[in-house]
């Protein structure tokens, strides 16, 4: 939901968008050119094996610093994009590629070398160019740097002002649609953007700033099939040389594929007697995560756009937009809310999981020996009342608590020989229950005090809120902005469900 | 009279209304006497523009203004007076006398001694003595079905003052009766949109209309008259369906004559309810399902039946928007 635009704001986008002046600045740098250009060539000759274990993180660590390299006007060195930790890792790493992938090695290895090199430079050529740029503005107010990356905001915003520059706004790219500005500021290829920076302008002049071998020109595509009016549309600029480069970072169809069925964080591919798929929406979010949510239920968002309470709501899933902050926990995935409702059970914690663990091994050694029909029938002889299988799937599921009803959980264990624990089974779960409530409430209650202390337009911009509960402070999530949602659906593992995962950077800025 | 003319107020300035809310206005004009050119197709008009922004609201103020000459039919009044005298008695009425509103119920039909056949209503609980009127057919449109059927009659008949700016109404709607446009009901459009933001463009934006050395002030609201910003006992011409709640069919029968989308989400969730509806959808370039809706409306229009698109007055189209026009077969 849009932030409500005036009619004098709206007249004003109008004129922006009739009369649009792109200044473009390109930016020279043989060695980062290189690097891209080599970089190209190394993923070409890996093709598929890019996806391997060995090479996946290598490759991730390239690509995200090439692309931050290229939309972030910090130093080649910095931080956001650098660490020498890493590169240090990598080169250990990298020493067994001789034996395992001979005919790649060397090329691995100078990649490696040329980043170093990269970083050991100290230079900043977006940095200087934008610099140089402020420098010949008269005056910057109603100016905006639009940060392709909204992690890089905060470090780039304390940079500019060890340069004295405190008086550029810096924005997102889902800020863009709030207002008009008098002047925007781009660094990056010009599509490596949303088109509609350039076919609906926030502002009358845009300066863009590019490296020399990256397209400057916006790629402007006919929004409907039906011919124009004269003077309607921007006229599609003429095609020039692309870097293939580039291509990599075009968006493209994402392959969900390639995610459905990857190990989840902190989860295990479904067994054979698990709930093994079930309806699932694909959300992008914000510092390269993906995150299924199961389409029939329901999330804690937190709406920046609304106002008081109804910041922090749960929604059905479908009702789930860009611009929304979803929950997700931090290293390692999985249910944010059993930690915390762990929390709350105190030291009844273990015996309880360790209870309903148990009756759930139960099920699923039952559904195995028997299969689903034949459980169903045992189950119904021992007094249960809805074990159909869609139930079943349902109970041995992770992240179902127990039955509805009292007599399927005693059908359950009365098959197991131990008829005598259900009552006090029950009461257990219900424990569980009850905990996941509390939770629940707990977590929104706090969340909802957190988001009403926090600057809006700093968690707008950055796209990103780091949270704890007071009662499981272990517990370290984070609010992420949904940058896309895939609707689907997807059938997916009920294990990959609600656990995040790395995305390419290439579907990073699909917003 | 056309939307040239017409100002907005910011601060303590009026501000003529830009070209392209004038285009937008002219637009659902058009479109409104268009569509009702070809009864047997139904009409597809998509923008896609730099914001969503008053766009549907001046839309639907178009629609709204190229139907209200039907409240001048001879025709219409003869089948108002006809549908009303065939209510049962005892059928909750809305009855407007001058600029008030009083709550009624049917009692009859009489003469009127001008020799009118006329209505009888009864505007007074009977408890208190059952007041009646007869009101004769030429002023039949003065009376209208009430939407609460549950509603009392009242001891002491104050009636409610009607909240319409007449001379603004008046002036912009030519020789329409700006008490009797704003008791009527005739749902023209449907407008799908964002409740806060279509409550703020329709109902606290301030528009102008010169008269002289005069600048005659109303909203939108004034000439729209959504349904869910009336008062009880007003008439309305447009209702608002929140795109939170399109989620669900709407509620009751009617097939509007248009609907307008403000929006791709509004229009990707609801179009299914609308399909014998002439659309106008309004899409907003920065909107998350900007590409998705017009995928839809390329697919639309790809599937077209032969002939002509319809084509309109196009002055002060904004550079940097985009437009589809086509016909589809009821």
């Amino acid at each position: 939901m849009a932030t409500q635009i005036t009619l004098a704001s709206a007249d004003r986008l109008y004129a922006a968008s009739a009369s649009l002046q792109l200044h473009r600045i390109p930016v020279p740098h043989r060695l980062f050119k290189a690097f891209g250009t080599a970089r190209r060539r190394f993923l070409k000759r890996l093709g598929e094996a890019a996806g391997d274990p060995y090479w996946v993180e290598f490759c991730r660590w390239l690509s995200r610093f090439h692309f931050r390299a290229m939309v972030t006007p910090l130093p080649f060195h910095h931080p956001a994009l650098y660490l020498v930790v890493d590169a240090a890792r990598f080169r250990q790493h990298l020493a067994t590629s001789e034996m395992l992938y001979p005919g790649i090695s060397d090329e691995a290895l100078a990649l490696l070398n040329q980043v170093e090199q990269l970083a050991g430079t100290g230079e900043k050529p977006l940095l200087h160019g934008l610099l140089r740029l402020l420098r010949d503005l008269d005056d910057l107010t109603g100016t905006a740097l639009v940060v392709r990356d909204s992690a890089t905001c905060d470090p780039l915003e304390a940079l500019l002002k060890e340069h004295g520059i405190t008086r550029l706004e810096l924005i997102s790219v889902p800020q863009l649609r709030e207002r008009p500005f008098r002047r925007l500021i781009v660094t990056g290829p010009a599509h490596w953007f949303p088109t509609h920076l350039f076919a609906a302008p926030r502002a009358p002049e845009v300066y863009l700033l590019h490296y020399d071998w990256a397209s400057g020109r916006p790629r402007l595509e006919p929004v409907f099939a039906a011919p124009q009016p004269e003077g309607a549309q921007q006229a599609a600029p003429e095609p020039e040389a692309v870097d293939p480069e580039e291509d990599l970072f075009l968006p493209g169809s994402i392959d969900v594929n390639q995610y459905l069925h990857q190990p989840g964080a902190g989860g295990n591919v479904g067994s054979p007697a698990e709930p093994t798929e079930l309806n699932a929406r694909l959300f992008l979010l914000e510092d390269q995560k993906g995150l299924f949510l199961e389409a029939d239920s329901t999330t804690l968002v937190i709406d920046a756009e609304a106002a008081g309470i109804k910041r922090v709501v749960r929604k059905a899933v479908t009702n789930v937009d860009p611009g929304m902050f979803l929950l997700v926990k931090q290293g390692g995935g999985g249910d944010y809310i059993v930690p915390i409702a762990d929390s709350l059970l105190g030291d009844q914690a273990a015996m309880a999981r360790a209870t309903q663990r148990r009756w759930k091994e139960m099920l699923r050694a039952l559904v195995t020996e028997r299969g689903f029909p034949g459980a169903r029938v045992r189950l119904l002889e021992c007094g249960g009342l809805r074990p159909n299988e869609w139930n079943l799937r349902n109970w041995m599921a992770v992240s179902s608590i127990r039955p509805w009803a009292f007599e399927d959980l005693a059908a359950i264990l009365m098959v197991a020989g131990q008829a005598d624990q259900a009552e006090e089974c029950w009461r257990v779960m219900g424990a569980i229950d009850t905990a996941h409530s509390r939770a629940g409430q707990l977590l929104r209650r706090q969340l909802l005090r957190q988001v009403t202390q926090t600057d809006l337009q700093r968690l707008q911009r950055n796209g990103r809120m780091e949270f704890t509960v007071d009662v499981a402070s272990e517990v370290r999530m984070v609010a992420l902005r949904v940058l896309k949602v895939l609707p689907g659906p997807f059938r997916v593992p009920a294990s990959r469900l609600s656990s995040p995962f790395d995305v390419e950077e290439r579907y990073a800025w699909l917003g | 009279m056309s939307a040239t003319g017409l100002f907005y107020a910011q601060v303590k300035d009026w501000i003529p209304l830009p070209a392209w809310a004038r285009f937008l206005i002219e637009l659902g004009f058009d479109a409104s006497v268009t569509a009702a050119e070809m009864p047997d197709r139904r009409l597809v008009i998509a923008l896609a523009l730099p914001t969503r922004a008053y766009a549907a609201s001046f839309c639907v103020t178009g629609v709204v203004v190229a139907r209200s000459g039907m409240d001048d039919d001879r025709d219409q009044l003869i089948a108002h007076y006809e549908r009303l005298s065939a209510l049962p008695s005892g059928t909750a009425l809305t009855y407007r006398k001058g600029n008030r509103t009083f709550p009624a119920q049917f009692v009859g039909t009489s003469t009127h001694f001008s020799g009118e056949p006329c209505l009888v209503v009864q505007t007074q609980d009977k408890k208190a003595g059952g007041m009646t009127e007869q009101v004769p057919l030429s002023r039949s449109m003065a009376v209208a079905i009430a939407e609460d059927q549950t509603r009392r009659l009242p001891k002491n008949p104050t009636g409610r003052q009607l909240q319409v700016q007449t001379e603004f109404v008046q002036r912009w709607l030519g020789g329409v009766d700006p008490l009797r446009f704003a008791t009527k009901t005739q749902l023209d459009c449907v407008l799908v949109g964002n409740l806060r933001d279509s409550f703020a463009e329709i109902m606290q934006t301030t528009f102008g209309i010169r008269c002289g050395d005069r600048i005659l002030k109303g909203t939108l609201q004034d000439i729209i008259r959504v349904k869910r910003f009336i008062r009880p006992g007003e008439g309305y011409r447009c209702k608002l369906i929140p795109v939170r709640d399109t989620g669900r069919p709407p509620a009751g029968d009617q097939c509007p004559l248009f609907v307008v989308f403000d929006g791709a989400q509004g229009f990707l969730r609801a179009r299914d309810y609308w399909r014998d509806s002439n659309w106008i959808v309004l899409l907003d370039r920065t909107d998350p399902h900007f590409q998705e809706a017009a995928d839809l409306l390329n697919a639309g229009y790809a599937m077209r039946p032969e002939g002509d698109d319809p084509a309109f007055m196009l002055n002060g189209f904004p550079r940097g928007a985009a437009i589809l026009a086509y016909w589809e077969v009821r």
